[in-house]
């Protein structure tokens, strides 16, 4: 693919109009294709520069500051950073994180995906299905919070309710109570308003397979199970692909969840970075810890997604 | 779609969307029980009080109409322009080679991870410096800025899927990048461009932190609601129709929209391989 | 609450009248007033009281609609970012020391001798917001935090005769309660309500003074008399007064006030007198005959005197273009019309100004011995609020395990906290 495609960017080396002005800004030799590019890419730039680029250089700018309350801010070298890795909250908020990044992600992911494949062999009878999990997508987190604290409260919630009703009172528990099951009450609601995404995403990969290929497949007398597991499941693979991203990233900064739910608690045991950060640098207003807290968030997820995303530039071209 | 449908996913997809149908349940229960029944429960069937009370004090006290118009406005504007131009740039990064590439790239689509939190105060005092405070703009640019990590990965993957046959024939029928994009590409990205646009519209629509610190008298629907509950009166029943009032459109627009996701594949028929 | 506004605004009506006709407003006053519901309509309502009063002032109230729980961080940015006004609504010291060192904040002192606030505002009200021997802030709002709720028809159910006053007495009616199948106690120890739990004790155990020296960290945390409180509280979870950990980990104040007041599941819980406005306005239930509250039960006679009390007040910004326009306001908030007003929305206020008679008879049961015991400023509000985030997640840990060894590594942590933060 790379060699046709060099091949025609090329053969378009011819300069622009501003190719003069953009060499001198670039330092380089800018083709025309680069210029392409870069108008393409402009809208883009400019509302990323002001909107996520400029706060994020602050906040690196603060994470180098002790700037505690309402005092002057005065510089402070690294040491955020030296406190940070030897404070035991921030790395109990890490385990947290790991944990809670997982679970929600690989359960949200494998619910939508197998709603997804499910489906695909029956769209039309499982539409109304498909409609209620995604929208539980369009409520808000605070509001899917609320939701979830009468199923998971201990004296009324629907859960125990349930468990008692069938017998399995010894089952019943406080779940968010306890810092062992907290976490997973969390997931569970987080999953709820999560799993929409990737049965999107999956089921549109799907749908987008040709339907010629499945009459095919079922011509040659493929069974249901068959088509789903050999033609469904690689060629939604994509929205897969997607679906883990966003919903990735999305629980790593999931927040309103954590706060109605549990508040970070008992006991500090759903208290995520995220949540870590909030509490740092809302709460307690120390800016600058709660700053470079957020840096070490940012570099770490850059640091693991590096390889999804060179992975995905080669893979272009 | 297969020719003969087998019976066992719907059984199958029922009990699984009941737990997504249950709570739904419970909030419409929510807002139309007096509160004193719903704090024990509202799934208690015992006793039960039909009453529209809540309906009524969200209606009465707040400005619903307003803020309404204020959230449609903030979620259009928010949902348009990355609809627009995320495609652009997807197709630079997806089939152009150009300097720093990669490194625009990885920076973009890290800033996903970048918490609301973060952008609150420098926005603020730039916002305010600007004049921009309680515009449409103070809210619009942070949301466009940070849909683009997610919005120009989601096109980029979707056009990995795209038939490059197409596009090396319009290539080599004399088309530029430009051409190849508006022509070729952009008519064709309109499935991905629905899924940017479902998800970001839902996003900004339900958004609190950003809205609740630029706009004042601009303040769209959630931020309205929010003050529902005051530090000591949870008002679970008020809560349960700001709810529903504030989820009907994302849903009503889902509902619309909802075709491009199914449609049958006719962009990629016979290309796939 | 529809109710309580109609009250007002009779109130509100009643002064315009009096006051005659409205001019064109000259003078702006801009107050940061970040309350929420029936509270915000309470500052409204005195907002509205004050330009009917002088109508050449014209007041803008800004509304942040914080939506969150610590209101703080929203004052906090706003101020950063340079947002511009003449008065700030308080409720927290500690949250004023920070003003003060920031020097965001003018004293009041001058106003104070010239409106002649002491004679609304006795001295203890006045040392509250005093720091460094200058006033800032004068109270015009009043809770009770020692109330510990109970409802009559279930005491006598479970055959208590009498609010059961004294420590020794209050344990013992747990068995009562056991033996009718209810819960003893409900602690709603998911956030902060704990808290209110070991601020009484310790007031109980320990006196003002001592709370007053923990607060300022001028006594350390691991001190023995704050032990002691701990190991008063494990009587108390020994005696079986409460659920399990988890049950009490995974609740709200708000459940605990509807096992108590609403469902009669349990005996008693301890909250702010805030509880008030949700018995009457969401259980519907008339005060005194269907609930009422008894002051923390007496734990040492000598601190038998102790009361936790909360308040709020105005804050006169040192940015503020109308100072004397802040003052005043201050001064009509304190006034038999600001009082009245206050009043009428069923809150209390320190202000002698105030008729007792308009009170609601829960409000004038604790307003009515505000004068006559040793107050104290709920102690959470006090501390840094780094210690006081330290301070509920240790007493959740004792909850669950209320061992001396528990006690001790509770006590360190919250002293190695302080310690680091006081300096």
């Amino acid at each position: 693919m790379s060699v046709q495609h060099g091949s025609i960017l090329t053969s378009q080396t011819q300069a622009g109009p501003f190719a003069g002005l953009a060499n001198r800004l670039f330092g380089g030799n800018l083709r025309r294709a680069d210029w392409i590019a870069f108008a393409l890419l402009a809208p883009t730039l400019i509302f990323f520069s002001i909107g996520v680029l400029y706060p994020l250089f602050e906040t690196i700018r603060v994470s180098f500051l002790d700037w505690t309350g309402l005092s002057q801010p005065k510089p402070a070298g690294f040491s955020n950073y030296t406190k940070l890795f030897r404070d035991a909250n921030f790395w109990n908020a890490l385990r947290v994180t790991l944990t809670w990044t997982l679970a929600c992600t690989g359960i949200s992911v494998a619910i939508g995906w197998s709603v997804a494949l499910i489906s695909g062999l029956a769209p039309k009878q499982t539409a109304p299905f498909r409609v209620a999990i995604f929208a539980a997508y369009g409520i808000s987190e605070t509001a899917s919070g609320l939701m979830w604290l009468g199923i998971l409260q201990p004296d009324f919630g629907l859960l125990n309710g349930i468990l008692r009703l069938v017998g399995l009172e010894g089952w019943a528990s406080p779940w968010l109570g306890e810092p062992s099951t907290a976490i997973w009450g969390v997931v569970a609601a987080y999953v709820w308003t999560q799993a929409g995404l990737p049965l999107l995403t999956c089921y549109a990969a799907i749908q987008a397979i040709p339907k010629s290929q499945l009459e095919a497949a079922h011509m040659d007398g493929a069974s249901h199970f068959q088509i789903l597991r050999y033609i469904m499941a690689p060629l939604s693979l994509p929205g897969v692909r997607i679906a883990i991203f966003i919903n990735l990233l999305n629980s790593l900064k999931a927040f309103d969840m954590i706060h109605i739910l549990t508040a970070g608690g008992p006991i500090r045991a759903t208290e995520t970075v995220g949540y870590f950060m909030y509490q740092e640098s809302v709460i307690y207003f120390k800016q600058g810890y709660g700053a470079a807290s957020t840096v070490v968030l940012l570099l770490a997820v850059i640091v693991c997604s590096i390889p999804l995303i060179l992975d995905k530039a080669s893979e272009s071209k | 779609m297969i020719t003969q449908t087998p019976k066992w996913p719907v059984y199958v997809l029922g009990s699984v969307a009941l737990v997504w149908i249950i709570p739904l349940v419970g909030i419409i229960a929510m807002s139309i029980r007096p509160e004193g029944e719903i704090t024990s429960g509202w799934w208690t069937i015992e006793p039960f009080t039909f009453t529209l009370d809540a309906w009524r004090e969200v209606w009465v006290n707040y400005p619903i109409g307003r803020a309404f118009l204020n959230s449609l406005a903030v979620a259009s504007f928010a949902t348009v322009l990355p609809v627009l131009f995320a495609p652009a740039a997807a197709y630079a990064f997806h089939y152009l080679k150009f300097p720093f590439r990669r490194i625009l790239l990885l920076i973009l689509v890290n800033a996903f991870v970048v918490p609301n939190q973060v952008v609150i105060i420098p926005l603020f005092k730039l916002w305010r410096e600007t004049g921009l405070i309680d515009t449409y703009w103070s809210v619009v640019i942070p949301f466009v800025g940070l849909s683009f990590a997610w919005a120009v990965l989601l096109v980029k993957n979707f056009l990995s899927n795209f038939p490059r046959s197409l596009i090396d024939a319009a290539q080599v029928d004399g088309c530029g990048h430009l051409r190849t994009y508006f022509f070729i590409v952009l008519p064709n990205t309109i499935t991905a461009m629905a899924a940017v646009g479902i998800l970001q519209f839902m996003w900004t629509w339900n958004s609190l932190l950003l809205p609740m610190l630029f706009l004042r008298e601009n303040a769209t629907l959630p931020v309205m609601l929010s003050t529902i509950s005051g530090a000591y009166e949870p008002n679970w029943d008020q809560r349960a129709v700001a709810t529903i009032i504030t989820s009907i459109l994302p849903l009503v627009i889902f509902l619309f929209f909802q075709k491009y996701f199914s449609a049958d594949g006719k962009n990629n028929s016979g290309s796939k391989g | 609450m529809k109710i309580l506004n109609s009250a007002s605004a009779l109130a509100i009506a009643a002064i315009t009248f009096a006051g005659g006709t409205a001019f064109a407003a000259e003078k702006e006053l801009v107050i940061f007033n970040w309350l929420g519901g029936s509270e915000r309509d309470l500052i409204i309502a005195l907002e509205e009281g004050f330009t009917a009063k002088y109508p050449d002032y014209e007041i803008k109230d800004i509304n942040p609609a914080a939506g969150g729980d610590d209101p703080r961080s929203g004052i906090r940015s706003a101020m950063l970012s340079g947002e511009e006004f003449d008065l700030l609504l308080n409720t927290w010291p500690s949250f004023e020391k920070e003003l003060v060192a920031a020097d965001l904040i003018s004293p009041i002192d001058a106003a104070w001798e010239q409106y002649g606030w002491s004679s609304a505002l006795n001295d203890s009200w006045r040392n509250l917001a005093k720091h460094d021997g200058k006033t800032y802030g004068a109270y015009f709002i009043a809770g009770n935090r020692s109330g510990v709720w109970y409802r009559p028809d279930t005491l006598a159910k479970a055959g208590i005769a009498g609010e059961p006053t004294q420590w020794k007495d209050f344990l013992s009616s747990f068995s009562a309660l056991k033996e009718i199948g209810m819960l003893p106690v409900s602690i709603g120890a998911r956030s902060w309500a704990q808290t209110e739990w070991f601020e009484n004790a310790l007031l109980r155990t320990a006196g003002t003074a001592f709370a007053k020296e923990l607060s300022e960290h001028k006594v350390p945390w691991t001190d023995d008399r704050v032990k002691e409180t701990f190991r008063n509280l494990r009587d108390m979870l020994e005696a079986d007064c409460c659920a399990e950990p988890g049950a009490m980990l995974s609740s709200h104040w708000t459940d605990a006030a509807d096992a108590v007041l609403k469902n009669k599941k349990a005996g008693f819980m301890l909250i702010g007198s805030w509880a008030n406005q949700r018995a009457k306005n969401e259980y519907g239930l008339t005060p005194i005959k269907d609930y009422s509250y008894m002051q923390f039960p007496v734990i040492k006679p000598e601190y038998g005197n102790a009361m936790s009390v909360d308040g709020k007040n105005f804050l006169v910004m040192k940015q503020a273009k109308n100072p004397e326009g802040a003052e005043l306001f201050i001064d009509f908030v304190l006034s038999k019309e600001g009082s009245a007003i206050i009043a009428a929305q069923n809150l209390a206020t320190p202000s002698a100004n105030v008729d007792p008679s308009s009170y609601d008879p829960i409000v004038r049961k604790y307003a009515q011995i505000l004068p006559l015991v040793d107050v104290f400023f709920v102690l959470d509000d006090l501390l840094p609020a780094e210690l006081s985030g330290e301070f509920r997640i240790g007493l959740q840990k004792f909850l669950r395990d209320p061992s001396d060894a528990s006690i001790d590594s509770v006590t360190a942590a919250l002293e190695a906290k302080a310690s680091e933060l006081y300096q």
